[in-house]
């Protein structure tokens, strides 16, 4: 496993499609830095911060949570990552390559959802990364001490990659299923609209441990501490199960 | 006795209601050659794919390295295959896709990946993208992926698709440094039967996903019937001719020409005899028993049987 993941982080390297990503995420996040407006699919917007974060010179705590408000918006960007990863080696047939190079499913399966998780992580570190020295070169305000503002950027990071990665795993599991990399990106897309749709106008409140993006908001406002996160985690750990265990048994049945 | 590297016995696999395999038996050896020959459909990429677990097993079982296929994972680390078309990332070049399969496959050694370039004739292309890559420059990249490893198995379906003809001289001489330097024991399918003549030392012949027969070289080269063709203007006086004088057996593939099933007569003999006779003889040739006149017999033999059954 730890070969197929150098030998993706390699390709990776050698290919446009992924330094484009970080440059579309690093140019996304020194646009709302600078611009100061929100951008992004929400449910619960707390107004009275939106309020704030529209009216109020940004400090860079403000610059993080304003981020992390339009963080729903880097999926569009970070699905390149999906379809170089993992999409390609179906488009492209060189799963019959890797397969035969004597990896197991699981591992295969593992590998490539590790690989996105972990490459997730970088992009929305340097998301981050980005506002901070934004708001830096403007000569933002910190608006709380170093200390907090680095707890909640690497807090939010974490949640945040966490999140998107477990879209992931669920696009990973179409893609099992229906082998086709355009159904599994169309997904990717329409998650966070459907689930912040039917959060609001279904009132289902279940959904609201699926509605990755409201909970990074919550977090980013500070309205849910790090340990009210149990039924988060405890979901997206069952999600994660369940999709990477349905993608090998799909693998395994399938005629490749 | 012979090492088994490969063992099937009694696979059968089904894709809904076609039954591709029917209970198929073979076993490849150490040092093996083994062509598969079969029509369209027949059932040899199938074959390849249960092997390399890219179609998962159902009926039957399969061993490769003496490890069963419920858990062979180590012995597909000693396999290397190129099964249909060649697969590569396209906008990765000759060396970077090399570089992921030597990644894949834990090796260390650049040299390895520039030895696999030389060995299927690709340097002038190192820097290519695959995607820029004519039809037997991919085969060719195929072949490199599959061979670098330095598998102890490798498994080759239709690899000299698309080649051209120095190509297929160069895939030759390939496999056979392979086969007599390395002891890579080889699976191979080709519908270029002339060419699968040259390479393979064992004979596998698979006729609607059936096992039809197994011969090695040396058998073939017995079985299959050399002889002489005579072209003439009249193929009854002809034969008469021939009965008379005891020349036997022959047939009579069309109306204007006789094939003698020995290659062993005095031609010269024979065109006077005839010639005598009153037959005009426009050509006479002699032919070598070859390959695909024997999967034709073959073929034809089990047809009929078949509508006897
Ligand atoms: N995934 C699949 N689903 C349904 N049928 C299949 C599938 N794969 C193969 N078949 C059928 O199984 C039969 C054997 O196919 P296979 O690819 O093994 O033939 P082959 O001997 O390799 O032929 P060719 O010489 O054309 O490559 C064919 O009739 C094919 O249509
Ligand atoms: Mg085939």
């Amino acid at each position: 496993m730890i070969n197929q993941l150098r030998a993706d982080a390699f390709r990776l390297t050698r290919l446009t499609g992924f330094y484009l990503t970080l440059l579309l995420v690093i140019g996304y996040s020194a646009l709302i830095t600078k611009t100061k407006s929100v951008g992004g699919i929400m449910a619960d917007a707390n107004e009275n911060v939106l309020h704030h974060l529209a009216h109020s010179n940004w400090s860079i705590i403000d610059g993080i949570r304003g981020l992390t408000m339009s963080a729903s918006v880097l999926m569009y960007v970070l699905m390149g990552l999906f379809v170089i990863i993992i999409g390609y080696e179906f488009s492209q047939q060189t799963y019959k390559n890797t397969l035969i190079s004597g990896i197991s499913r699981f591992q295969f399966i593992l590998a490539k959802y590790v690989m996105l998780l972990l490459t997730i992580l970088v992009n929305i570190t340097i998301y981050f990364l980005t506002v901070i020295v934004t708001s830096l070169v403007l000569n933002r305000k910190l608006g709380t001490s170093w200390g907090h503002l680095l707890q909640t950027a690497s807090i939010t990071t974490v949640t945040v990659a966490f999140f998107i990665s477990i879209v992931f795993s669920i696009a990973i599991l179409i893609l099992m299923l229906t082998s086709s990399v355009i159904i599994s990106s169309i997904f990717i897309v329409i998650f966070p609209l459907a689930i912040s749709m039917f959060h609001v106008d279904a009132n289902w409140n279940w959904l609201t441990y699926v509605d990755f993006f409201g909970a990074s908001n919550k977090v980013a406002m500070g309205t849910l501490s790090p340990s009210q996160f149990g039924p988060y985690i405890l979901t997206c750990g069952i999600i994660l199960v369940i999709c990477i265990g349905f993608s090998l048994l799909a693998i395994q049945e399938k005629e490749l | 006795m012979p090492e088994a590297i490969l063992n099937f016995q009694n696979v059968s696999k089904k894709f809904g209601h076609f039954q591709a395999l029917d209970s198929v038996s073979f076993q490849i050896n150490r040092g093996d050659i083994y062509g598969l020959i079969g029509e369209n459909g027949a059932g040899k990429t199938t074959i390849m794919k249960l092997i390399t677990k890219l179609s998962p097993l159902r009926k039957g079982s399969i061993s490769l390295f003496g490890e069963t296929s419920s858990h062979y994972q180590q012995a597909l680390k000693r396999t290397g295959a190129m099964i249909e078309s060649p697969a590569a990332f396209k906008n990765l070049t000759v060396v970077e896709n090399l570089k992921i399969i030597a990644k894949q496959n834990g090796l260390q050694s650049k040299k390895a990946i520039d030895d696999a370039i030389d060995f299927v004739g690709l340097t002038a292309k190192k820097k290519t993208k695959a995607r820029h890559l004519s039809l037997g420059q991919r085969q060719r990249l195929g072949l490199a992926m599959a061979v670098l490893p330095h598998p102890d198995f490798l498994i080759l379906d239709e690899p000299i698709n698309g080649l051209d003809p120095a190509g297929i001289i160069e895939i030759r001489h390939l496999l056979y440094k392979l086969n007599h330097e390395q002891q890579t024991t080889i699976l191979i399918s080709s519908h270029i039967l002339s060419e699968l003549y040259q390479v393979a030392t064992k004979f596998g012949f698979i006729h609607h996903g059936k096992f039809i027969k197994e011969v090695t070289k040396e058998e073939l080269d017995k079985e299959k019937t050399a002889g002489i063709t005579l072209e003439v203007n009249d193929v009854s006086k002809a034969a008469e001719v021939l009965d008379s004088s005891n020349i036997k057996p022959f047939s009579v593939p069309n109306d204007h020409s006789i094939f003698i099933q020995k290659a062993d007569l005095d031609t010269g003999h024979l065109s006077q005899l005839l010639v005598m006779n009153g037959v005009v003889l426009n050509g006479l040739s002699k032919q070598e028993g070859s390959l695909e006149q024997y999967y034709t017999q073959l073929m034809k033999k089990t047809d009929e049987g078949d509508q006897r059954d």
